[in-house]
């Protein structure tokens, strides 16, 4: 199943012309966003770990949900940490109640400066950070997915002043933990409690939206929603001998407005109504429903203490099989592919439901969906994370394809918030990324940036996907400036500095190495291959899209009168602009585009 | 150029490329015209949120007004004042902010049909289920694999032979009523929407290796997969708006596009629309979305004129504002007879408003349907009544109308497409509501 062998077109694929790659970079493309050479989520490491595909898998997959945390369970990564303790970065060392002093009560004081937003603006730069760097990628692709899932409008009034908090506290501390809790942290949340309208929810003409968004999106999902013209008599239930047995199979429209009801009077502290702006959850009993409330057969009496009503509600959902089977789908869409096997799905929801109350619950649930069908033991299962036909059958995302793309030619960027025109790069590389429409946490709908690979194959994502790589590849390259990608050096010091070894053909050939991290034959790597024609056509072709240089004739040592190297850029070869101009192009193909 | 298929005419073009030698991406000259002449489409515009449509075509007076008032106390569109609502037909009256709207209904341009939505079997108050069933014409089935402006592009003859530009996304992300149709042109914005960023060095006022980019990448995506007819679609859209000048249009005089306000972004993408539907490529349906009306609080009293504090009246506004400078721009072409668009949002809401001065997910709703050829100025369907027991579940708008129904109409009668069975399996089309004059041939050149 590795797959190291080059061959016809990937079968379940989006793509006719990719090739499937070899297990590892299978494997290091979907888990995060795709290998860093020299680090350890690289295919060199990944190679390291056992002596089959299997083994490594495994050995990988395990190494990758115990990443290393500091005191307070956050994640540490040596080379991400680094980065961001550039002194540019303000809050992401603050906890709640610093977040809410500084930027929520004196987030924009009277002829002070506007800090309000501080959080979200270091927040949607700091992903790129950690993407690029971290070597828990899969961490970083968990997070990605918790944000898609409890998606918040990040700049949206309470998200933007609290959002490292929410990013920190509420999605990653709990990403590999219990899900309950994790539910409790973002209930607890005024981001939330704001962004879904709990914070005014009031009886007696309550305010659903909370509710539903708890049922349709983040808990049981629409795929247990039965629809509105059921009573919650009528649904049926789970059969004996089965998870959750005896619960409603599903929820209906009395749910929603049951769990409304329980979620009156839940509220933050803002200032208002009596309450002190500490952006503390606090219960405000005068708007509280207090009479008897049923959902998901869970039955409350009348005066039941709200603590334990919505307590209990929050248990009962949260550990409904449904909402076992609503992540499943989704973690395994995500992973595995678009339609992925049933039988991973319901491996991966019965491990939810068993471990509803292990505090790594989530941790056993991810491990499921990646490892079920690959482990000893397991029966075969096609189509499962292991199996490397699954190649091709998502395409990326442009958060995705813009970070692969510069993992790939080592880009040294630490994106940042231009604070006193210190990096204007990072503004003009935020500028052209927002234009895929995939900014980071700039997704107003509650339900979290389309995770399905049609959704972003219209012309504008890939188009402004390709320009900010473009982009990036160029930036820094004037005289005397360091670039942020380091094309020519990389050529320089590992195809090597001889102009001599400067032809299309090797220039081609060891740029699809780089960029891929594998070839398809040993001997003559890309060579052969209709991307290598294409790409070394690139290289050879002048800017009158007419003239070509010989594919095999050194650049800077080749026909008279043109006497430049690769690192000049003059007329008419502009052979720096080329270099860069053919990275972009194999970082701009299907092969690249495909995970 | 007259005989060639879009996708062979830009193969052609960059076959040309190697063939010739240099000459440029595209055309060279203007914008050949197209041989095909039929020219009618559609623009199809979803209010994503859930609109409230009760409050966009509110009752005036008559039985339901008393209801109304008292389900709606604070929100409820006025009758008198500087925010009364601007009379239609019977008792019915359209929000104060939608002047343009009400202008072209009083023209005859614009129907309203009230009570629209899902069979009652397949009524749902999550947005995204309900979504999915707008945008895949599928109500009841959530999930499938193409949305019906795709279908109805798939009927026999639909798409003609010389369309370049068939159906356009405009905006960032293709809508999922056009899932399957690898062909749509998805662009948010002719400008800098090409892969070369660098601005510094060029070469015939293009960036230095643009063409070469494009010719790399057109090689690249010369596959029969998704993904690549999706790459081999975004060459084409970077060369058609270089052969086409797409980023340089002047709209007709009084259509006048706002520039600012929430519905700026809209503005442009109606204006490439516009500017397309103009130039004879071919297109048969355009997509606009518009999303923010998910008002579950301050949605805006009634009594509140001031756009900035009243956020329904200015989303309000700002579709009164395109659609109307969408129409007048066309109609300043004498090409309005050629456009139908249809407005829909996934529900309506609760006629109940909630203790947060704003509205829950509901379901019976409003379309509109705008054109040259639209039989308006007058309101269809049936409302149910606010009073009680009239309502759906004791919430709603009752759901009087299949929204397949107006579709079909405009498919039938406008775009000229009798397979209906197709665009909408399984639904039985009971006929028409007399939106459109019906015998599309009969009707061409209206304008």
């Amino acid at each position: 199943m590795s797959g190291a062998e080059a061959g016809g077109p990937s079968p379940a694929g989006f793509s006719s012309t990719v090739s499937p790659p070899p297990f590892a970079a299978y494997v290091l493309g979907r888990l995060g966003f795709g290998p860093r050479r020299g680090s350890l989520y690289s295919i060199e490491h990944f190679n390291s770990l056992g002596a089959s595909d299997a083994d490594r898998l495994v050995a990988f997959v395990d190494e990758q949900l115990a990443p290393t945390r500091d005191g307070a369970g956050n994640v540490t990564d040596a080379d991400v940490d680094q980065r961001l303790a550039h002194p540019d970065y303000v809050t992401l060392g603050k906890n709640f109640d610093q977040l809410w002093a500084d930027y929520e009560v004196n987030g924009n004081p009277s002829g002070g400066p506007y800090v309000r937003d501080l959080p979200i603006r270091e927040g949607e730069r700091a992903v790129f950070v950690r993407a690029f760097y971290s070597r828990w990628q899969l961490i970083e692709q968990l997070a990605d997915f918790w944000h898609d899932h409890f998606s918040i409008y990040g700049f949206d009034r309470y998200a933007a002043p609290t959002w490292t908090h929410w990013d920190r506290d509420v999605i990653r501390k709990h990403s590999l933990g219990n899900f309950r809790a994790m539910l409790q942290k973002t209930f607890e949340s005024p981001a939330m409690l704001y962004f879904l309208d709990n914070y005014i929810n009031r009886a007696p003409s309550f305010n659903e939206n909370y509710a539903r968004e708890i049922l349709e999106l983040h808990t049981l999902g629409a795929m247990n929603y039965l629809g509105p013209e059921l009573q919650q008599s009528e649904v049926p239930s789970i059969p004996a001998g089965e998870d959750g047995a005896g619960m409603p199979v599903g929820y209906v429209d009395a749910d929603v407005y049951e769990l409304a009801r329980a979620l009156t009077g839940w509220s933050f502290g803002n200032g208002s109504n009596g309450t002190t702006n500490d952006g503390v959850q606090t219960f405000i009993g005068a708007w509280h429903d207090i009479g008897q409330k049923t959902v998901l057969g869970l039955f409350q009496p009348a005066n039941t203490p709200p603590n334990s009503e919505i307590a209990a509600f929050l248990d009962r959902i949260a550990t409904h099989p449904g909402t076992g089977r609503h992540i499943a789908t989704k973690l395994a869409q995500r992973f595995l592919g678009e339609d992925p096997p049933q039988a991973v799905i319901d491996h991966a929801a019965h491990v939810f439901f068993v471990a509803r109350n292990d505090a790594d619950q989530l941790k056993q649930v991810v491990r499921a969906v990646l490892l079920y069908g690959s482990e000893v033991g397991d029966p075969p299962v096609s189509g499962c994370f292991g199996d490397v036909a699954n190649f091709g059958n998502k395409v990326k995302r442009p958060f995705d394809t813009v970070v692969s793309a510069l993992r790939a030619v080592s880009v040294d960027f630490t994106v940042r918030r231009n604070v006193g025109n210190g990096s204007p790069s990072s503004d003009a590389f935020m500028d052209r990324f927002r234009r895929t429409g995939h900014r980071p946490f700039d997704w107003r709908p509650p339900n979290g940036f389309p995770d399905a690979s049609d959704y972003w194959m219209g012309s504008t994502a890939f188009v402004q996907a390709w320009r900010t790589i473009d982009w990036t590849l160029d930036e820094g390259t004037g005289n005397g400036q360091t670039p942020l990608a380091p094309v020519l050096a990389t050529t320089l010091a590992e195809l090597g500095s001889d102009p001599a070894q400067h032809t299309p053909n090797a220039l081609a050939n060891f740029w699809l190495a780089r960029c891929f991290g594998w070839v398809p034959d040993p001997i003559a790597g890309w060579v052969g291959t209709a991307l290598h024609a294409q790409v070394r056509d690139f290289m050879c072709r002048n800017t009158d899209g007419l003239n070509m240089w010989p594919a095999d004739a050194a650049i800077g040592t080749g026909t008279p009168g043109n006497t430049q190297g690769i690192g000049t850029n003059s007329a008419p070869n502009y052979w720096y602009n080329r270099l860069r101009g053919m990275v972009g192009c194999i970082l701009f193909s299907p092969q690249a585009m495909s995970r | 150029m007259g005989n060639l298929t879009r996708r062979s005419f830009l193969k052609g073009s960059t076959l040309c490329l190697t063939a010739l030698g240099g000459m440029r991406l595209g055309l060279r000259s203007g914008p050949a015209r197209a041989e095909w002449t039929g020219n009618r489409f559609l623009v199809f515009v979803f209010l994503r949120g859930g609109m409230d449509g009760l409050n966009l075509v509110p009752p005036i007076s008559g039985p339901d007004r008393a209801p109304y008032e008292s389900k709606r106390p604070t929100i409820n569109i006025r009758t008198s004042g500087p925010t009364a609502a601007l009379p239609l037909s019977g008792n019915f009256g359209l929000h104060f902010a939608a002047g343009g709207l009400h202008q072209l209904y009083q023209q005859g341009r614009l129907a309203i049909v009230h009570g629209v939505g899902f069979p009652l079997e397949f009524i749902s108050r999550s947005h995204f289920d309900a979504q999915d069933y707008v945008d895949l014409g599928t109500p009841g089935h959530a999930r499938g694999s193409s949305g019906w402006l795709a279908r109805h592009l798939e009927s026999a003859g639909q798409v003609p032979v010389g369309a370049r530009i068939p159906a356009l996304a405009s905006g960032s992300a293709p809508p999922d009523s056009l899932l399957g149709r690898r062909d749509t042109m998805t662009l948010d914005d002719a400008s800098s929407f090409h892969p070369n960023a660098n601005s510094g060095t060029q070469v015939d006022g293009q960036p230095l290796y643009k063409r070469s980019t494009m010719m790399t990448l057109a090689q690249m995506y010369a596959g029969s997969g998704a993904l690549d007819l999706a790459g081999s679609g975004a060459v084409n859209t970077v060369e058609l708006i270089d052969s086409l000048n797409l980023s340089s249009y002047t709209p007709s005089p009084g259509a006048n596009y706002p520039t600012s306000g929430v519905a700026a972004g809209l503005a442009n993408q109606a204006k490439l629309i516009a500017n397309i539907a103009k130039r004879d490529l071919g297109l048969q349906v355009a997509t606009l979305d518009y999303g923010g009306w998910d008002t579950h609080e301050n949605q805006g009293a009634g009594d509140q004129a001031n756009l900035n504090a009243n956020q329904y009246a200015a989303r309000v506004d700002g579709l009164s504002q395109v659609l109307s400078a969408l129409y007048a721009d066309l109609a300043g072409s004498q090409m309005a007879g050629r456009m139908v668009v249809v407005v829909q949002s996934e529900f309506g809401r609760r006629v109940r408003e909630n203790a947060n001065r704003g509205t829950d997910h509901g379901s019976g709703n409003p379309m509109l349907v705008l054109g040259g050829r639209v039989q308006g100025g007058r309101l269809f369907g049936t409302f149910g009544g606010l009073q009680d027991g009239q309502l759906f579940q004791n919430e709603d708008v009752a759901t009087t109308t299949d929204s397949r129904r107006v579709l079909s109409e405009i498919v039938a009668d406008h775009l000229g497409n009798a397979d209906l069975a197709s665009v909408f399996p399984g639904y039985a089309y009971p006929g028409p509501l007399g939106l459109m004059p019906g015998d599309p041939i009969f009707a061409n050149g209206f304008d």
